[in-house]
């Protein structure tokens, strides 16, 4: 080796030191856990892709510029579906990778054992599961911007309560289903309790295992209760077979409103269903349909890799990176020292309040913030209603897109 | 009450055929080869998927694709059967059962990567419809997916009684080394009999499509459903098959419509148990 | 013979205290730890699985039903009565192994065997589930979570796995230890003539009612125990523990192992559920299922294969069972 080659060799190693010491984090590793199989991968695996394309619009926009434009990159593992897998691969993620933030999880089962092993290495975990009891167990770094599952059932309920007054439409007698994972009895008892509410009379109800592969009896049970309108939390399939088989009995209720975000008026029912996926609708935590720049970007992207528009598990997951941006951006405003220590990035989570940006942009309510449970008191789903093979977004009526179709055209007398 | 009871009865039955259809490829393999294949229900799976791609891909409505799919389950039949059912003929049966769960562990996995997580099913089939018949309403598809399961199950039973070479597979049944004796190419036959009860899940997929989706995991189910038919009738009657799928199915739905939806399960296998007590060779069984 | 048991106990006593060491050598990685703790844990259930697996040759699928109820057991003594997991452990394997009597009984009286006693003891596990789901004072839909502690030794919660990983290794030494001893005892030698040829064995005067039934419970006892660490490990209980799929894996880790050798399953064990983890961490988040589809060949390749187990690799068949 000649001396001048030397010589620039260890001015450039010196560089890299010096660089090293001086400029920020160039890249900060951010996690995503997701179940990539088994019977939950649907969903893990379009988060996903919801988390990506926030990662690539994030740094495309500048990267985090508190912290002196530095760029997220998502490291995914399949957290699979049951407990071991999970926390092995929580721990895989945080030894070998160091993120600042995981994302993900969707599953409250999966999310409870996990928690605990993010809560002991401090690293903020923006959860995507929604029962209810995930932010009453006490865990410190566990925050979720959207709305719990039970606010989902709620939603349900209230849309149909406030579109019957609407229409002048008599709604009293009512039917409350649901698939019988804890995220099903969670929707359906937020729903059961706000039924309760506005005085109406719950007529039947029924928790059946979604793997259900015969809806016709419950559905001549329901029809023999003569509801007038049926709330149903399904999965994903139930919901298709519940469709098929309602129509296909030929006696069809009022309405027929779905919640949880699981099924009906998603693409792939549609795709699944053609028309007779007319008029159902279901509650959301994103409104792929928000009418604004960010959203339409998010959305139009999406499409482009997937070929149809994004769900709940990915726009819920777009935002929520988003949201961890903004608390980045934040942290590294408050504590300029040390933006990235886990309490103080924790600390920038529940000073947050934001109205602006992308992450509201996307959100179904106007602003996100974070009460000492992680969870986001301004939170609200959406309804979106399947109209002519497109989905609508009916509810609430300030942000809504089009006039919700009440009672169904279809509705038979019983 | 009566006539709530009476639909849910005939509900369950005419899935109950359909049943009846998945269990007859799996005691053509079980009774002929004497194989214990976990990896029944995960055919029907596959079968399921295979109807959904004819279906979407030269749309044809799912009634028809089985005329596309039977033949590609019997040659994945035949194609497994060399490759690795035929290898564990000699093996304990404990060999075949590891083989056969690591199949359908594959068989899962690769569903999963090619069609992805995402349940697929159908648009409205020609075959969906209903009609009223006095105080009950008939489901058409059902009704059609009955009819013609149980069409192909009899014409199973005659094809193995009077056809030259079902009567070989029913010689390589009762006594392989005796058929062989008589001139029947014994691994030519179980290769036929595997591929045959296959290709029978074939039909079934394509049924079952027409008013239900699929997804990667729910092989298991549809295999331990035909295990408890098979447990219930016995080997070797064709019509104890049909009447185990018909009581299984009944059982199922007068669960889920009268007691509780989430214990359909349960009320299968405590038939299924009991009947392994009681009748220990099944309702039916001949052998 | 004598100097070759002495020489394997030596060979046992220097793995265990490589065992024990391994985590002295990456103290601080917690996810070494967790992959030893679940390493462990699986070679508890495959190990106790051979006793009734491999060495009665029955293939029994149930151990998700055993899990389920040792982790059930222990969460309700503790979020009811405040019994301590380190009691309610042993309860919870003296209710599976109760509740294993009660099912081998019949099961046995009535000789159900080979595909039937699995598809039996299959059902068991959805029985189960399903009666749990609906049972609201003890399961239902939600998870139960214990309490969360940083370290509690009375509960049992430590944030660190170390403690579990210790527990675990002892739990395992414990049933290869009890595995060894009917091995080499008179049941051991019922078990094994009954998994050769069960008929035979009868005429020989082999009591197989009852030895398999001793089998059985004792298998359920051990994994009843496994039940209540995994509740305390995850920190929940959940009807989905009542798993088929952990209960087919168990089997199959054993079958893929060889039937009746003691040290078979843990091989098996140590190899396919570490490998299928490094799969996982390595490809599963790009390649999402693919490692599924390698793990699966690799299982049916090794069971047409090595049809005798992994232990066959080892030239042990014939010294261990004939």
């Amino acid at each position: 080796m000649s001396r001048s080659r030397l010589v620039l060799v260890l001015m450039l190693g010196l560089l890299v030191v010096v660089s090293g010491v001086f400029a920020a984090p160039k890249q900060l590793v951010v996690g995503c856990l997701e179940p990539l199989t088994g019977s939950y991968a649907v969903f893990g695996t379009e988060a996903k892709i919801g988390m990506e394309i926030a990662i690539q619009h994030i740094n495309a926009a500048g990267g985090i510029k508190s912290l002196g434009g530095a760029t997220l990159k998502l490291v995914a593992e399949d957290c699979g579906e049951s407990p071991d897998t999970a926390k092995l691969s929580a721990e895989s993620l945080i030894s070998k990778n160091k993120p600042v933030a995981i994302l993900g999880l969707y599953i409250s089962r999966l999310t409870i054992p996990v928690s605990e092993v993010t809560d002991r290495n401090k690293v903020i975990l923006v959860a995507d599961a929604l029962a209810d009891n995930l932010t009453q167990i006490g865990r410190r770094y566990l925050f979720r911007p959207s709305a719990n599952a039970g606010q989902y059932g709620a939603s349900a309920v209230e849309f149909v309560v406030d579109i019957a007054k609407k229409k002048g439409v008599a709604v009293n007698r009512v039917a409350i289903i649901n698939e019988d994972s804890s995220f099903g009895h969670s929707v359906a008892m937020g729903a059961v309790n706000a039924a309760l509410k506005n005085k109406l009379t719950i007529v039947y109800q029924k928790e059946y295992p979604y793997d259900l592969s015969d809806a016709t009896a419950i559905v001549s049970d329901i029809v023999a209760a003569k509801p007038d309108v049926v709330f149903h939390c399904p999965y994903f399939m139930d919901a298709i077979l519940f469709a098929k088989t309602i129509r296909e009995g030929g006696r069809i209720p009022k309405f027929v409103a779905g919640m949880g975000a699981c099924g009906y008026a998603d693409a792939n029912s549609i795709e699944s269903m053609g028309d007779t996926d007319n008029f159902y609708t279901n509650t959301y935590g994103y409104n792929p349909e928000k009418d604004n720049a960010a959203n339409k970007k998010f959305v139009a992207d999406f499409k482009a890799k997937t070929g149809h528009i994004p769900s709940d598990a990915p726009g819920m997951n777009y935002y929520a990176m988003w949201v961890l941006k903004e608390a980045l951006e934040l942290s590294g405003k408050l504590f300029p020292k040390d933006p990235l220590k886990p309490d103080n990035l924790r600390e920038a989570f529940l000073k947050l309040e934001i109205t602006s940006g992308p992450a509201v942009d996307t959100f179904p309510s106007a602003s996100i913030r974070f009460n000492s449970t992680g969870d986001n008191p301004d939170a609200k789903a959406v309804v979106m209603q399947v109209l002519d093979g497109q989905t609508r977004v009916v509810w609430p009526f300030e942000t809504a897109q089009a006039q919700a179709v009440f009672p169904r055209p279809d509705a038979s007398k019983y | 009450m009566i006539v709530n009871i009476l639909q849910s009865v005939a509900d369950g039955a005419l899935m109950g055929c359909v049943y009846a259809l998945i269990a007859l490829g799996l005691s053509l393999i079980f009774g002929v080869l004497n194989i214990v294949n976990f990896a029944h229900g995960d055919f029907v799976m596959l079968s399921m998927y295979l109807t959904f791609w004819a279906s979407t891909y030269l749309s044809l409505d799912a009634v028809f694709t089985p005329l596309i799919t039977i033949p590609l389950l019997f040659g994945l039949g035949v194609l497994i059967y060399y490759s690795i059912i035929q290898k564990t003929l000699r093996e304990r049966f404990v060999v075949q059962v590891a083989v056969t769960v690591g199949l359908m562990t594959f068989l899962r996995a690769f569903a999963q990567l090619v069609w992805e997580a995402r349940p697929r099913a159908l648009k409205f089939s020609i075959i969906q419809g209903n009609f009223p018949l006095g105080p009950f309403t008939v489901l058409l598809s059902r009704l059609i997916s009955a009819s013609l399961s149980i069409v192909a199950v009899v014409a199973v039973a005659m094809f193995l009684k009077y056809s030259w070479l079902g009567r070989s597979i029913r010689a390589a049944s009762d006594d392989a080394d005796a058929a062989s004796l008589m001139g029947v190419n014994i691994r030519w036959t179980y290769a036929f009999a595997f591929a045959m009860g296959s290709a029978l899940t074939a039909l079934a997929g394509g049924l079952l499509m027409t008013f239900q989706q699929v997804d990667p995991t729910m092989g298991l189910r549809f295999g331990l459903l035909s295990w408890c038919i098979l447990a219930l009738s016995g080997l070797g009657s064709i019509s104890g098959l049909l009447i185990s799928g018909v009581i299984v199915g009944v059982a199922e739905a007068l669960t889920v419509a009268y007691w509780e939806p989430r214990a359909r399960s349960l009320i299968v296998y405590l038939i299924f148990v009991v009947i392994l007590w009681l009748r220990p060779r099944g309702l039916f069984g001949r052998k | 013979m004598r100097r070759n048991s002495r020489g394997s106990w030596l060979l046992a006593i220097a793995l265990a205290a490589v065992a024990a060491a391994l985590p002295l050598a990456f103290l601080r990685n917690q996810y070494n730890l967790i992959l030893l703790t679940t390493v462990a844990l699986y070679g508890v259930l495959t190990s106790a699985w051979n006793i009734i697996g491999g060495m009665a040759g029955q293939l029994d699928l149930s151990a998700g039903a055993y899990l389920g109820l040792g982790a059930y057991t222990t969460a309700t003594l503790l979020l009811r009565w405040n019994i301590t997991p380190w009691v309610g452990m042993f309860a919870g394997g003296v209710v599976a192994m109760g509740f294993a009597f009660l099912v081998g009984f019949p099961l046995f009286r009535f000789r159900i065997r080979e595909v039937w006693y699995a598809l039996s003891s299959s059902a068991l596990v959805v029985v189960l589930q399903v009666v749990f789901l609906l049972w609201k004072q003890v399961g239902g839909p939600m998870e139960r979570l214990l309490p969360s502690a940083s370290f509690s030794l009375y509960n049992l919660r430590f944030q660190s796995y170390l403690p579990y990983y210790y527990i675990m290794l002892v739990l395992l030494l414990a049933t290869l230890f009890i595995a060894y001893r009917i091995r080499t005892r008179r049941l051991g030698y019922y078990l094994l003539a009954l998994g050769d040829n069960e008929d035979a064995a009868e005429v020989l005067g082999v009591d197989a009612r009852g030895s398999k039934l001793k089998a059985l419970v004792i298998y359920a006892f051990l994994v009843g125990i496994t039940g209540g660490l995994y509740a305390c490990i995850y920190g929940f209980v959940h009807t989905s523990f009542f798993s088929p799929t952990i209960s087919m894996e168990v089997a199959i880790l054993g079958i893929v192992g060889g039937l009746g050798i003691i040290y078979g399953p843990l091989l098996a064990t140590v190899i396919l559920v570490t490998g299928r983890e490094l799969l996982r961490a390595g490809l599963g988040g790009r390649l999402q299922s693919l490692y599924l589809v390698i793990y699966a060949v690799v299982l049916i390749l090794i069971a047409l294969l090595r049809p005798r187990g992994l232990a066959s690799l080892l030239g042990a068949w014939r010294k261990e069972r004939r």
